[in-house]
């Protein structure tokens, strides 16, 4: 009976390999997003890495690997809602505990003379190397996760900073195993677009996975209202560390892939400048959707490197016999700018609430419904829960 | 016994502090919902203010201290009118990320207007000297600290308690909404927030400035940061809370810097804030803060 009444067209399908897929299933929703916003990348990269130069190519990889960063901060900050300043800090212990193991023992009996000899010797490829890294990683997301998770949606941004600035400052003081604010050098430099790129869409395969969850979807109904999730039996500050952990490993990634991009790094590396930048490219994009943390990503890595370049030509020209001495911050303050139009004018950020594919099948089932009776049918459960405001 | 003493006069003077910005954070907090990132570069326009007056016109101290606290009072209420007006009755999220910009769009003014550089201010001698109090030698800095502290608490609580403005202050932050029903005035309560908590950061940026004897742009960051975590530490939105959190803050800072061992003292700051996290896994909801709705 209800099959006469129902438009077969109206219901969202995927036709793949001659199998046809429900689009209300959380996987098939999942695999769609991330095909969809897969793409553009593999497309971007592919025409960076045969017609554009080096320099260029080496901008992608770095937009990329604060794609993946941004990824794995949204499914923390972008599923709960709360804003964190720590992420970095996970950056940071990702990319020396990496480095610890893979820079060659050369290179480390001379730059890190008081090594524990166990470390001086061990010399590990960067997948092992990435593995165990990510294990401490995890133990550190763990420590701060546990009292984070109990604090309230206000103070958690406030203790975020706490954690921070620990990170910061136990590498700095550690400057046995970490050269202290000086400069940690010598990582071997295995990472490129190519291994990037594959990374990069991994991350938004599992968080678009986690978004989809169950897990993921009692996350999010505690973004839009806390007590009445949390009377609806959801165990909020369980799932909040849950989604802080697996938000930290990828964040860690980032942090790997980021040392061993750059190869030589401090401590300040992983502070206020990139955790800032980090912040305007998930809200900037809109942080409740993968869809906003990959394209803010774009659009802010765009701009800053629009305002290095305008900064580089600015040093030292003149202006009317004026001689500019060098502007100081502007990449800053275009983020500043960019975050005050964005908190303003559109809260939710230029891709606003709804994933690409989300985007796509709405704009499908108006048309199909406008063509028949002319009443839009309900979205599909997966958006009515997670996107009531 | 002096080295006691000694120490115990330096924590309240630095805990004195960080109370005063705390309490600042936590009065625009529990009115508004902002958690005002910005409020450290409302300190550092205070220290610049002083830089000002003492290079231009060689002002004598009373003067400069003036100078301080009128120009933050005027800096929070030109921010809150012009920066927190628009985004105002948003989530906390929305509130505290304006801020941030706010506070990152400053920092990079003043280093592009003023100097990259720190300022020195010459303040007169007769400020660094040594006194004796019941036989025992104390800083003048410290001892005017201590005292500029108990002066703004005072006047802060007679002020909160005894007066019409006072009073319709409390009431809007325990219930904002009812508060307005009740026919307060929400521009006249949020402008007088913003305007307390710029004197408050005036007075730090003086006793800052006065200890340091320099402001450079980012002077403000570190101690409302600290601030911050006082806050948090105290009950977030509990203006004694900020308080208590403010001094313990100061004092555990302290007494790290006296009693760690010398290799150990570069984690000073992540031992005394890995304590703060301590303390919040005790009591999440802070020392002197309510527990959060249950359901």
């Amino acid at each position: 009976m209800d099959g006469q009444l129902r438009d077969p067209a109206a219901e969202p399908r995927l036709i793949l390999l001659g199998r046809s897929f429900s689009l209300d299933r959380p996987v098939v929703r999942a695999l769609a997003g991330t095909t969809a916003l897969g793409v553009p990348l593999v497309a971007l990269s592919a025409v960076v890495a045969l017609l554009l130069g080096p320099a260029e190519q080496q901008v992608t990889q770095t937009f990329l690997i604060s794609l993946i960063a941004v990824v794995g901060f949204q499914v923390y900050s972008g599923n709960s809602g709360i804003i964190t300043f720590g992420h970095v800090g996970f950056m940071g212990i990702a990319a020396y505990a990496a480095g610890l193991l893979t820079v060659p023992s050369v290179i480390k009996a001379q730059a890190l003379p008081n090594l524990a000899p166990f470390l001086q010797a061990i010399e590990l490829p960067l997948l092992p190397a990435s593995l165990v890294a990510l294990v401490v990683v995890t133990a550190a997301a763990l420590l701060f996760g546990v009292p984070l998770s109990r604090l309230s949606a206000a103070a958690t941004p406030i203790a975020t900073l706490a954690m921070m600035i620990i990170t910061y400052g136990v590498l700095v003081g550690a400057a046995d195993i970490t050269r202290g604010s000086q400069t940690f050098y010598g990582l071997p430099a295995d990472v490129d677009l190519l291994a990037v790129l594959v990374v990069a869409i991994g991350a938004i395969l599992v968080a678009r996975l986690f978004r989809e969850s169950v897990p993921g979807l009692r996350v999010r109904a505690s973004r839009e209202d806390e007590l009445a999730a949390r009377s609806t039996g959801v165990d909020v500050a369980n799932l909040r560390l849950g989604a802080w952990l697996l938000s930290a490993v990828i964040v860690g990634v980032a942090g790997i892939l980021l040392g061993h991009t750059l190869t030589a790094f401090s401590p300040k590396q992983f502070y206020f400048t990139l955790q800032f930048a980090l912040v305007a490219m998930l809200v900037v994009g809109g942080p409740t959707t993968v869809t906003g943390a990959v394209g803010g990503s774009f659009a802010v890595s765009l701009l800053m490197e629009v305002a290095r370049r305008v900064e580089g030509a600015l040093h030292g020209a003149s202006l009317g016999g004026l001689e500019i001495a060098g502007i100081f911050g502007l990449q800053e303050v275009t983020l500043g700018v960019l975050i005050l139009l964005v908190m303003y004018r559109r809260r939710d950020g230029l891709f606003g609430r709804a994933e690409l594919d989300e985007v796509v099948l709405r704009w499908r089932r108006r048309r199909v419904a406008g063509g028949i009776g002319g009443t839009a049918p309900p979205d599909d459960p997966g958006i009515a829960a997670g996107e009531a405001t | 016994m002096d080295l006691v003493v000694q120490q115990l006069v330096n924590a309240i003077s630095l805990g004195g502090v960080y109370a005063l910005l705390a309490l600042g954070l936590a009065i625009v907090f529990s009115i508004m919902g902002l958690v005002n990132f910005a409020h450290g570069e409302i300190m550092t326009l205070g220290g610049y203010a002083m830089w000002f007056v003492t290079i231009q016109f060689g002002a004598p101290l009373p003067l400069v201290f003036l100078a301080a606290i009128a120009t933050a009072m005027a800096a929070a209420l030109l921010m809150e009118r012009i920066a927190f007006r628009p985004v105002r009755g948003a989530s906390v999220a929305t509130m505290l990320l304006t801020s941030f910009a706010v506070s990152v769009i400053l920092q990079v003014t003043f280093q592009n207007v003023i100097s990259p550089r720190p300022r020195g201010i010459q303040l007169p001698p007769e400020m660094s000297q040594v006194i004796q109090v019941l036989g025992v030698g104390v800083g003048l800095i410290q001892l005017l600290a201590i005292l500029m502290v108990l002066v703004s608490l005072g006047l802060l609580t007679i002020f909160l308690r005894r007066t019409t403005l006072g009073i319709s202050m409390r009431a809007a932050a325990q219930d904002f909404a009812v508060a307005r029903l009740m026919g307060i005035r929400a521009d006249a309560v949020i402008a007088t927030a913003f305007a307390i908590s710029g004197l408050l950061a005036g007075v730090a940026a003086f006793l800052w400035v006065a200890q340091r004897g320099s402001v450079d742009p980012a002077m403000g960051l570190t101690p409302v940061i600290k601030a911050f975590i006082a806050s948090v530490m105290g009950g977030l939105g509990s203006l004694p809370g900020a308080v208590v959190g403010g001094f313990v803050l100061g004092f555990i800072e302290v007494t790290l810097q006296a009693w760690l061992p010398q290799e150990a003292l570069p984690f000073k700051d992540a031992v005394s804030l890995t304590i703060v996290i301590l303390i919040l896994l005790w009591r999440p909801q802070g020392l002197l803060g309510r527990a959060t709705d249950r359901v």
